[in-house]
């Protein structure tokens, strides 16, 4: 920084980074798929090779972008000439803080750990003479869960784990956590487990949905904004098709009943006018990333005890009838709430919730949630659930819907209170394995081009893939400390493997070497072509060259497109309807079909 | 319908919601109900797939599972093909990657407002169709037109009831007919029908 009042030297565009090459970088996981693809993601690493006193370090392959050409003859606006000086290789990163450590696992994990293997080859760097003495940065991780954690490092870094603060003898205070009791200042979270045998789990889902939003009116109407956390249910779902369904239950039999339910059963209206609708949101990979912030905004938006208990709504709705009606300016109250409804500041009924909750949610005000089916492992159980009570001085109240017909879910069920009293210790262990088959089928080549391009300067560039030579002393170097690694990491079958892999990536490269063009990492056309070495994924079955371009394939989100024109259009070929008697026989099956048949209750009517 | 509704129909986007692909193969194939945001629609047979407005539709190498499906089926089957897709240009939201996708269409066709309760079919005129926001597919759906209870635009959800027949066949639930049983309506030519809760 040099001059007062600059701001913090901070650069968030790719280029700025490679170029200005920052002391501390930030970044996540994903941006190691860059490595194979770019050949300057290796300046990163400290491999520079050239100093452009205009620039910063430079790259060849990112003149096009920085628009610098290494010799800047002309004076433009007053800077002398400069030309690019070559400098000697910067040290590489010391020190790796991984945070979220209990993420990196699964498929996921898979993947990183063979990037992890190339991010390993480009930190070493020897320290003496001798080939084999290398030094690597330290790593640091943070992480939600110790179980089976040296196994995890183990197969992701290849290195020993030391675990810090060590486990405790005393449970109560772990350093991390400790153990508060449960008093009206610190009222904690309470799960409550509901499974209804016979019952549709549809009907279930409704049935709770209502019954939850009309008893946390009745307190918001007794008790005001200390029962502020209650008001808005948050429904965690483990599939987007089972949340699809709940929306459209939530918008018609939820939004009836909660209209006119709350007599029947002694508690207060949620809804207080014929026409209200519930305020529904929705945290789904549906809306897109952009607007996800702003629905989160909005989740802040508390309720507010002038306004939104049942009876102040009614007297609102009645006094904008008055207004109308008598062309009289309404109470200041009822422009109020006018006003928050205008900016999109009315608070949220219901938020429906996918497993996008589990992480970055922070919204202090949840305090109910209701878990629909028993969540694929018990950590997500945790993270889901542990979204609600944020606040220690709020209360949480889960409420887990068993699905009968699971018998998973039963099972967790019947072992409620147990399970839910030790659900730390339930919490499953971390599983990574980079160095099986399958996986390396998918990230030899990811990792091998990674670790090679970069591993010296004349490699780097899109049009080295030609010179790179596949039987020299740098390739096999760099090939046997790869699979050195994998020995340490996943012993012998690892090496193997991997030893199997690369042998069958460089025959195909070298091949490659051969065509009549010049062969080049990814494919150009123009004035000098060149042939491309990588594939992306996507077209055509998944092959040695085939290198991600994020740590996530997933799949592609195909458009469901409604008619443009004729959506309204009659359907001119339907026949007429007919309504013969039934004979005799059809009779007697459709009686033995009513006992099947759902009842007028579960229909969603009393 | 007025005048206005009908222009309004023709100029809404056309794509209402994603699916992956996986989907489609299984839960959400052709025939199945897709629940949006806020109405289910239901995808189109294979004769209305449209691979034509597709850059260069590149079909499945997946010789051994064609011989299958052509075993199964009829020797007719030539090629497996990936649904209609094609990559998003970044930025531009509203281009042709927009218009190429699954045809499908709101079903249940017989809707209900949330606040006079009127129900009626998608023809009848009643109901109109905002999906303006090329961003936000997920905030498209029907409302009442001119609702006699509630003036700005009350949400119409699907009507709750279809009719699905033991061979597998879906229909509309033939609510006019049924509470006329079967018969004509004595009073009016084309009867206007309102959902009522039965106590």
């Amino acid at each position: 920084m040099k001059d007062p009042g600059e701001g913090l030297p901070i650069h968030t565009v790719d280029e700025e980074m490679y170029r200005l090459l920052p002391s501390l970088v930030i970044a996540t996981v994903d941006k190691l798929a860059q490595l194979p693809w770019h050949g300057y993601a290796g300046m990163l690493f400290g491999r520079v090779s050239t100093w452009c006193p205009r620039h910063g370090y430079r790259h060849d392959d990112m003149d096009e972008r920085t628009g610098c050409t290494s010799r800047h003859n002309q004076s433009k606006g007053g800077l002398k000439p400069a030309t690019a000086v070559p400098v000697t290789r910067l040290r590489p990163p010391d020190l790796i803080i991984q945070d979220e450590l209990h993420l990196i696992s699964g498929a996921l994990g898979t993947t990183v750990g063979l990037f992890e293997a190339a991010v390993d080859e480009l930190c070493g760097w020897p320290y003496a003479a001798g080939k084999q003495a290398r030094v690597g940065p330290k790593i640091i991780a943070s992480t939600a869960t110790t179980k089976r954690a040296a196994a995890q490092v183990q197969a992701l870094f290849a290195r020993d784990l030391n675990v810090f603060p060590p486990p405790v003898i005393d449970i109560d205070d772990a350093f991390f956590s400790r153990q508060v009791e449960v008093t009206a200042d610190t009222p904690g979270r309470r799960y409550l487990g509901i499974c209804a045998h016979g019952v549709r789990l549809k009907s279930a889902e409704i049935r709770l949905a209502e019954i939850l939003l009309l008893a946390s009116q009745t307190l918001f109407d007794k008790y005001g904004d200390k029962a502020d956390p209650y008001q808005t249910v948050v429904g965690y779902f483990n599939a987007t098709r089972e949340l699809a369904g709940m929306r459209r239950y939530l918008d018609d039999d939820v939004t009836t009943r909660v209209r006119r339910h709350g007599k029947p059963r002694h508690m207060a209206d949620r809804i207080v006018t014929g026409t209200g609708m519930l305020a529904i949101e929705e945290l789904t990979s549906r809306i897109s990333s952009a607007d996800i912030s702003a629905v989160l905004k909005r989740l802040e938006v508390p309720f507010d005890s002038d306004l939104d208990t049942s009876g102040r709504r009614r007297a609102i709705a009645a006094e904008f009838a008055a207004a109308r009606k008598g062309n009289l300016a309404p109470h200041p109250l009822a422009d109020r709430l006018y006003e928050r409804a205008r900016n999109g500041r009315t608070p949220v009924d219901v938020v429906l919730a996918t497993s996008m909750l589990q992480v970055g949610v922070d919204v202090s005000r949840f305090g109910l949630m209701v878990v629909t089916g028993q969540p694929k492992n018990t950590a997500e159980y945790i993270q889901a659930s542990s979204r609600v009570g944020r606040d220690a001085a709020r209360p949480g109240l889960v409420v887990t819907l068993y699905n009968w017909s699971r018998p998973r879910d039963l099972a967790h069920y019947e072992d409620f209170a147990h399970y839910h009293a030790t659900f730390y210790r339930q919490v499953e262990a971390l599983s990574v394995t980079p160095y099986t088959r399958r996986s390396l089928d998918r990230g030899t080549a990811a990792t091998f081009v990674a670790a090679v391009r970069n591993v010296i300067g004349p490699y780097s560039h899109d049009a080295d893939a030609q010179d790179v030579d596949l039987e020299g002393e740098i390739v096999k170097d760099v090939t046997d400390r790869l699979l050195s690694r994998a020995e340490r990491a996943a012993g012998h079958r690892g090496r193997q493997y991997l030893a199997e892999r690369t042998r069958a990536l460089r025959d195909r490269w070298v091949v490659s070497q051969g065509g009549t063009t010049r062969l080049g990492y990814r494919k150009r056309t123009g004035k000098e072509p060149l042939l491309g070495l990588l594939a992306e994924p996507g077209n055509g079955p998944w092959t040695e060259l085939t290198v991600p371009m994020s740590m996530r394939e997933t799949e592609n989100e195909v458009n469901l497109l409604v008619p443009g024109r004729g959506l309204f259009d009659p359907v001119l070929t339907a026949p007429p309807w007919s309504f013969a008697p039934a004979d005799a026989d059809t009779d007697a099956d459709g009686e033995a079909g009513t006992d099947e048949s759902v009842d007028a209750d579960e229909l969603g009517e009393d | 319908m007025t005048a206005s509704t009908q222009e309004a129909a023709a100029q809404h986007r056309r794509k209402v919601g994603t699916v992956r692909p996986s989907h489609l193969m299984f839960t959400g194939g052709v025939g199945a109900l897709i629940d949006l945001s806020n109405f289910p629609v239901l995808v189109g047979g294979l004769d209305d797939w449209r691979f034509d407005t597709m850059p260069d539709p590149v079909p499945l190498a997946e010789p051994r599972l064609l011989a299958a499906v052509g075993k199964l089926l009829s020797a007719s089957v030539k090629q497996l093909r990936p649904p209609p897709w094609m990559p998003e240009t970044p930025g531009d939201l509203t281009g042709q990657a927009s218009r190429i996708g699954v045809p499908t269409i709101p079903f249940p066709q017989w809707l209900r407002c949330t606040a006079c309760n009127r129900l009626a079919p998608l023809d009848s005129g009643t109901w109109g169709f905002v999906n303006d926001k090329p961003r936000r597919p997920d905030e498209a759906k029907f409302y009442h037109v001119d609702c006699p209870r509630k003036k700005r635009q009350p949400m119409a959800v699907a009507a709750r009831f279809v009719l699905a027949c033991a061979n597998g066949h879906l229909d509309d639930f033939p609510y006019r007919e049924f509470v006329h049983k079967g018969g004509a309506c004595p009073e009016a030519s084309h009867p206007v029908l309102t959902r009522r809760l039965w106590r």
